[in-house]
């Protein structure tokens, strides 16, 4: 059917574009005022209108929760892929395993190595030998002490001056000595002499912790108009 | 920061040319930032028209990676002859027209397993508070219908009214995105909406008694 100089079948045909507003504008002045003019037209381009509303009308479709960590894990393996040679990926790739290998160690490691430090900056005393403790000029203590002289005999002395070490058990006996200085030559009458001397001398031990060590006492003899025993722990 | 400096805090949904042209140098210097403004951008228009492109929309997340890692990879080779959003755009149709050829050689048997977890469909934040019940159940069966028939239409013709009346692109970009002539985009946009019109004849009009029944009586 022609209607304003137009067909009903070519209206039908172009509705679609004059609805989207892509017709020349002379054509679109034809299309006007053929649809004014058209019912049947003006209802087949209301029913395109209706249609389109409904398509409009639609919801956007909701993307689910975890496509955006998806897309940000493909946009960070292309910045990867993209920074630097195959040899300094495959470097920071070893460098990142190994730092994640390593970071669960990194703290009970450094636990560990405070604690051994601590534990034995505690307990070595306990271990030192018995000998190097009571030879060191270190202040006793409750917990250390020197060798002390328990009882001496009478003591008859009249060689000289001398200093002799004496090295003494756990029980505070003498088990040995030496003669550190004497004066003149270490004659036999003077090794008997300091022998007899210490022949009833006995001593406190030396202690570590409350338990008797072995130690070393450093004792001086010296004669005059009265002779004398100096013991120095 | 160096992209502080580009300026690329870019809201809303319009962009401006330069606000583009920033956008699209700072993606191709790698920015994390940039990288984060696309996604949050595009990700729902991007998943939103391969929703519509696929018959299964359980593939399209699938496709929407695909999609952006090649937006990622080759963005040195957009050159602005588009916007941004069409050149996008155009990737998408294109990866959801290979994944239906895919689908279509591999004749995969469909097993219907209802909504997924976590899988929205399309009757997703139809909600409307200031509508009754029943005319929220009339919009929901018109737009069920709607799209049904358009699951039904044939994909080219599909993708062509889709991206006119529900993304709302203009002639030029869907000649674009579709790499057809203009007269082929107007030939399928007329011819998908009238088939689209023959498969809801009928649908529709009792859909609208039901509604104009909803009305209230007023004396």
């Amino acid at each position: 059917m022609m209607t304003n100089g137009m067909e009903c079948s070519s209206v039908r045909q172009r509705v679609s574009a004059y609805l989207d507003g892509a017709v020349p504008a002379e054509e679109r002045r034809l299309l006007k005022r053929h649809l004014n003019g058209c019912r049947e037209c003006a209802l087949e381009s209301e029913r395109y209108s209706q249609m389109r509303q409904s398509l409009r009308s639609l919801p956007k479709r909701v993307p689910p929760a975890d496509l955006t960590t998806r897309l940000r894990v493909v946009a960070s393996k292309v910045r990867m892929e993209s920074f630097g040679s195959p040899w300094s990926r495959w470097r920071e790739r070893v460098e990142l395993s190994l730092r994640n290998l390593m970071r669960p160690l990194a703290l009970p490691a450094v636990g560990g190595l405070c604690s051994a430090v601590f534990l034995f900056s505690t307990l070595v005393p306990m271990f030192k030998s018995a000998y190097a403790m009571s030879a060191s000029a270190d202040v006793p203590t409750m917990l250390v002490t020197s060798p002390l002289l328990k009882y001496t005999g009478p003591v008859d002395y009249s060689d000289g001056d001398a200093v002799v070490d004496l090295q003494l058990n756990d029980q505070g006996r003498i088990v040995d000595y030496s003669i550190v200085s004497a004066p003149g030559q270490q004659s036999e009458k003077l090794r008997r002499s300091i022998e007899n001397s210490l022949l009833f001398t006995e001593f406190w031990p030396a202690t570590t912790f409350g338990r008797g060590v072995a130690g070393t006492v450093r004792i001086s003899f010296r004669s005059g108009r009265s002779s004398r025993i100096d013991v120095r722990g | 920061m160096a992209d502080t400096a580009v300026g690329l805090h870019i809201e809303g949904c319009l962009i401006s040319h330069a606000e583009e042209e920033a956008l699209v140098a700072a993606l191709s210097q790698r920015s994390e930032d940039a990288y984060e403004i696309l996604i949050q951008r595009y990700q729902q228009p991007v998943y939103s028209l391969v929703c519509r492109l696929l018959n299964d929309p359980g593939d399209a997340p699938d496709i929407v990676q695909e999609v952006f890692l090649k937006v990622f990879r080759n963005i040195g080779a957009f050159r602005g002859n588009s916007s941004l959003k069409t050149w996008i755009y155009r990737i998408a149709v294109n990866e959801a027209y290979n994944h239906r050829r895919w689908f279509c050689r591999h004749q995969r048997q469909e097993v219907a397993l209802g909504s997924e977890e976590g899988t929205p469909n399309y009757a997703d934040g139809m909600t409307d508070p200031g509508r009754s019940p029943f005319e929220q159940a009339a919009d929901h069966e018109t737009r069920v219908l709607v799209e049904q028939a358009l699951e039904n239409l044939n994909p080219k013709f599909r993708a062509a009214v889709v991206l006119r009346d529900i993304e709302d692109l203009n002639y030029e970009d869907i000649a674009t995105v579709l790499d057809v002539s203009l007269g082929t985009v107007k030939s399928r946009i007329m011819r998908g909406r009238e088939a689209l019109r023959k498969i809801l004849e009928g649908r529709l009009e009792v859909e609208a008694r039901v509604r104009w029944s909803s009305q209230p009586v007023t004396e």
